[in-house]
């Protein structure tokens, strides 16, 4: 963890604003140790689509359930976990996160990340421990925390500037963004589609779909090639989840047309199915799951910005201020204020895929990413939380090796890059200092490759490898378990 | 090197894959080429420590220096790390353990020849410009090897910061504490003890072979006898000098080691948190007896997921807490048995030489514990050292005063005398056991709780108590 600034305040438990008394309560029903109720952290995996979430939540249940001896989880290396087991989740409507399968995929003969995620899923995992405060040993035990972790494809979290403009607006920003030269040419057969449009005229359900198709096209090249990833909206369109072919999806980005507007023309049903997408998909999605946190971990994928370009680099950053404005601790975020939310008193910002990097460059990294993320992590430490920036590798599937050329040793990465049988060192080059010249651009650019796990991940059943997730832990979880 | 070249792993150019944890990695390591990886080492440093700017003129903040003066340079002993075992099952026995035991030993950080030892000292110490002449200033200088903690070191800086008014026992106190590091005007003294020594030997082995020559002449068998006896006591001294001389190497290394890790942990960032627990690692590696915690140390906080910040955190709470509490655990005994036996013995003379014994034992293993397993002349040395602390940290009272404290002043006044007597015995064995620690603990105290004279000494009064009643009970 690079740095922990103090905080302004420390957030207790009982000091929480809460709106409501129904608020108020439920507040205090879950965070107060008593006989009849046990304490629930909602702990928010946050991320862009391939941050690497999923495989932390893998990872984080597999270490904890194994019991996996962590030195930095206080909890863990003092032997105060007793057990974990996997509960009922509350939200009986939801999937479950598929644990299992993942598990499964990851130390069978051929290892495999996790699929990618295309739904919501939740998980509730219950940890057993002893405490070391006083009070809490005069209870009668046994100690629980209900750890309860939801998934979901992060596709999802850039709609979350949606719920504050309005369809000509965001249409205007949409288009101006894609005609901008980088952008352009995946943009053309949409933009020249929609030219040949009437926009005030009715129009068959046929050419709402053949638009709202050639839009999907183009949210598809960006993120491919990792252009604009704050705008890549609705998240819908790129991963539909259940409601594909919903007539809720079948709406693009129109110029506002002269004149006066037709109700039933093609810029007003877009608007209608807009506002529609907003009411019932975002915003349901947001009250039911974020505005509920009380801890978050922020994962960014910094490693492969800085691999695809300064632009990328860019966007990551613009992306993550838009959404994680909505996450604003305190009782003055509009989300807060839209929902009720609670408090977010600790966040945690981790660079992911940190195996991708030696030892050494790792703090560097968690610089960056400081200096990425200084705009929402000096927002939030304003408001009180706890902030913290580290370096981390969910499933650690490389080791380091060093080097020997010309005199000079290197180190190196060792570990199975995708699409090759044998495993091989790999010299991925030096991060630089600051913030500012990985935005101009480094002449040496980290190379793409993508190590997959290892082959026997766990062969000794005592979990799987990683860096830095226990730091994590402690940072998250340290204090609920004292 | 350009960044995004790729290597096969059976490369030649590949020295070495970090010792990792998690085991998974077998199936790679075989596939590494290097019969034996070339280990990268980095020179031992020199001899002599430079002298450190300052020390020698002011008296009163040399502690201040302690932990903060820029180091001599630095050994990576990267041995124990990168001497990875190609790939096989990861049984951590000491046969195990890296191969390069008779030719990977680095050179002892200072060459002590073990008579010499006071000769040696002068020679390392400070300041090059005032080679001969005593400086009485400088005297009450706590010796830089002796490494007070800051603790310590503040302690005694206030001890002669108020010196003008001071009862009479503690002048004679810090008196004593001079004497003992008032080495310097014995120089032409060691040059004699020397000299006359060299001498001695000289004579002796001149006698002895014209001896030999006479007897073989006398008779063969007898000669041959005589020259199998004599072959036999040179081999022995041999291997007595080697291992005092390797045990103090030992100590100094140790020295060396609690130096790199102050510093390292004395530093925001630590900068230099990787050499410390490098050397730390390779240390404890070497050693059987703890080349066990370093394999399980290794598997728990592998150096390339924990930054060495990180790992010298885990060191000490994972592999220090066993030794610490080892270490605890034989100055509780020893310090319950001064105690009973002072308090039952009728001689005084007697108590004395048992305290005595019993205190350099216990010094010894507590050494042993953290790897330094003093020699003789080591055990010596520490003896001084761990003497001159606690003189000058005004032990002896502490250890009284803490003895009132537990026990309520008024209690102590209705004590025998000899129980009282033998209360203070034990508690002064718990402070030199509990100096002996900081002196040979590679880390200082951080993230363990140092354990408290206090804290034994309640012990100790009720395990005496105990064994008093039930003596009582016997009779
Ligand atoms: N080497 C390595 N790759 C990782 C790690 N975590 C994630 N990845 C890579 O990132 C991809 C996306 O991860 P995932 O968890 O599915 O991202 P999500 O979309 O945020 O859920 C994975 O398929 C892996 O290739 C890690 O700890 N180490
Ligand atoms: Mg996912």
């Amino acid at each position: 963890m690079d740095s922990i600034r103090p905080t302004l305040q420390s957030a207790s438990v009982l000091q929480r604003s809460h709106a409501g008394v129904g608020a108020l309560l439920s507040g205090v029903r879950d965070q107060i140790t008593s006989p009849f109720s046990e304490p629930t952290l909602r702990l928010g995996v946050t991320g862009l689509s391939r941050s690497g979430k999923t495989v932390f939540i893998t990872s984080l249940v597999h270490n904890i359930l194994t019991a996996r001896r962590f030195p930095l989880f206080q909890a863990s290396a003092q032997g105060r976990l007793t057990a974990a087991v996997l509960r009922p989740q509350p939200n009986l409507d939801l999937p479950r996160f598929a644990y299992e399968a993942n598990i499964d995929g990851l130390l069978g003969g051929q290892p495999v990340w996790p699929e990618s995620t295309w739904r919501l899923s939740q998980l509730r995992l219950t940890i057993s421990y002893k405490p070391t405060s006083l009070l809490k040993r005069a209870m009668p035990g046994p100690h629980l925390l209900n750890l309860d972790l939801i998934d979901y494809p992060g596709e999802w979290l850039l709609d979350l500037p949606l719920l504050t403009l309005d369809f000509a607006d965001w249409s205007d920003q949409v288009l101006a963004a894609a005609k901008q030269p980088a952008r352009k040419p995946y943009a053309r057969p949409w933009l020249e589609a929609l030219g040949q449009l009437d926009l005030n005229g009715d129009h068959d359900e046929r050419v709402y779909i053949e638009l709202a198709q050639l839009y999907t096209n183009y949210l598809r090249a960006c993120r491919q090639k990792n252009l604009m990833i704050a705008q890549l909206q609705p998240g819908r369109f790129l991963m539909p989840g259940d409601l594909e072919g919903s007539p809720s999806l079948t709406f693009c980005p129109v110029p506002r047309p002269r004149g006066n507007l037709s109700k039933s023309g093609f810029f007003a049903t877009c608007t209608q199915r807009y506002e529609a997408y907003k009411k019932h998909v975002v915003r349901p999605f947001f009250r039911d799951h974020f505005s509920k946190l009380d801890r978050q971990i922020v994962l960014t994928d910094l490693l492969g910005a800085a691999a695809a370009g300064p632009a990328a680099v860019e966007d990551l950053q613009a992306a993550m201020t838009t959404v994680l404005q909505a996450f604003r601790p305190g009782a003055n975020s509009w989300l807060s204020k839209l929902f009720r939310g609670r408090r977010i008193d600790k966040m945690l910002f981790a660079s992911t895929k940190a195996d991708h990097l030696p030892r050494a460059q790792h703090d560097r990294l968690a610089r960056l990413l400081g200096e990425l993320a200084f705009e929402p992590a000096n927002n939030a430490r304003f408001r009180g939380a706890d902030v913290s920036f580290m370096a981390l590798s969910a499933i650690k599937s490389t080791r380091l090796a060093k080097v020997r050329e010309q005199g000079k040793v290197y180190d190196c990465i060792t570990g199975w890059i995708a699409g090759q049988q044998q495993p091989k060192a790999f010299y991925p080059g030096e991060l630089p200092d600051s913030l500012a010249e990985l935005k101009r651009g480094i002449d040496a650019p980290l190379a793409q490759v993508r190590f997959m796990p290892p082959p026997n991940l766990d062969h000794q059943q005592q979990g799987l490898p990683h860096i830095g997730l226990d730091r994590s832990l402690e940072f998250l979880l340290g204090d609920l378990l004292s | 090197m350009k960044p995004g070249q790729t290597f096969e792993l059976s490369d030649k150019k590949i020295q070495s894959l970090e010792q990792d944890g998690s085991q998974v990695w077998d199936a790679l390591g075989q596939n590494v080429s290097g019969d034996e990886p070339e280990t990268i080492k980095t020179p031992p440093p020199l001899v002599p420590k430079p002298p450190m700017p300052g020390a020698a003129s002011k008296t009163t903040d040399t502690p201040k220096h302690q932990g903060s003066t820029p180091q001599a340079p630095v050994a990576t002993d990267q041995t124990g790390q990168s001497g990875d075992k190609p790939g096989g099952q990861p049984t951590y026995r000491p046969a195990n353990q890296p191969t390069d035991k008779p030719t990977g030993r680095p050179q002892p950080f200072i060459a002590v020849p073990p008579r010499a030892d006071t000769a040696a000292r002068q020679a390392s110490s400070p300041s090059p410009a005032t080679p001969s002449k005593p400086n009485p200033a400088r005297n009450p200088r706590p010796s830089k090897e002796q490494g007070p903690s800051k603790e310590q070191g503040r302690a005694f800086a206030a001890t002669t910061n108020q010196n003008g008014g001071q009862s009479a026992s503690q002048s004679a106190l810090l008196q004593a504490a001079q004497r003992l590091n008032q080495q310097r005007s014995y120089r032409w003294l060691a040059v004699l003890v020397v000299t006359l020594g060299a001498l001695f030997i000289v004579l002796l082995v001149a006698d002895t072979l014209s001896g030999l020559a006479w007897l073989f002449g006398f008779s063969r068998a007898l000669g041959l006898l005589a020259s199998l006896l004599l072959g036999l006591a040179v081999v022995s001294l041999g291997i007595l000098v080697s291992r005092e001389w390797r045990a103090l190497a030992r100590m100094s290394r140790q020295r060396h080691l609690r130096q790199l890790t102050e510093a390292a942990l004395s530093e925001d960032g630590a900068p230099g948190a990787d050499d410390a627990m490098a050397a730390v690692e390779a240390s404890y590696a070497r050693q059987d007896e703890t080349a066990w915690l370093v394999a399980q140390f290794r598997e728990l906080a592998p150096s390339d997921s924990y930054s060495a910040a990180d790992r010298l955190e885990v060191f000490e709470r994972e592999v220090l807490r066993k030794l610490d509490s080892q270490a605890v655990d034989i100055i509780e005994e020893n310090a319950r048995n001064t105690a009973i036996i002072t308090t039952i013995s009728p001689f005084a003379l007697f108590d004395a030489l048992f305290t005595l014994w019993r205190n350099l034992r216990m010094i010894r293993q507590v050494a042993t514990v953290y790897g330094v397993a003093p020699g003789f002349w080591g055990s010596m040395q520490l003896l001084r050292k761990v003497f001159a602390n606690v003189l000058l940290t005004g032990g002896l009272e502490a250890a009284d005063g803490a003895l009132n404290q537990l026990l309520g002043g008024s209690l102590t006044a209705r004590l025998s005398t000899k129980l009282s007597e033998g209360l203070v015995n034990g508690m002064l064995s718990a402070r030199l056991g509990l100096a002996a620690m900081d002196q040979c603990r590679p880390l200082p105290f951080k993230h363990n709780r140092r354990p408290r004279l206090s804290d034994i000494g309640g012990r100790l009064v009720g395990a005496v108590r105990k064994s008093i009643m039930k003596s009582k009970d016997e009779r």
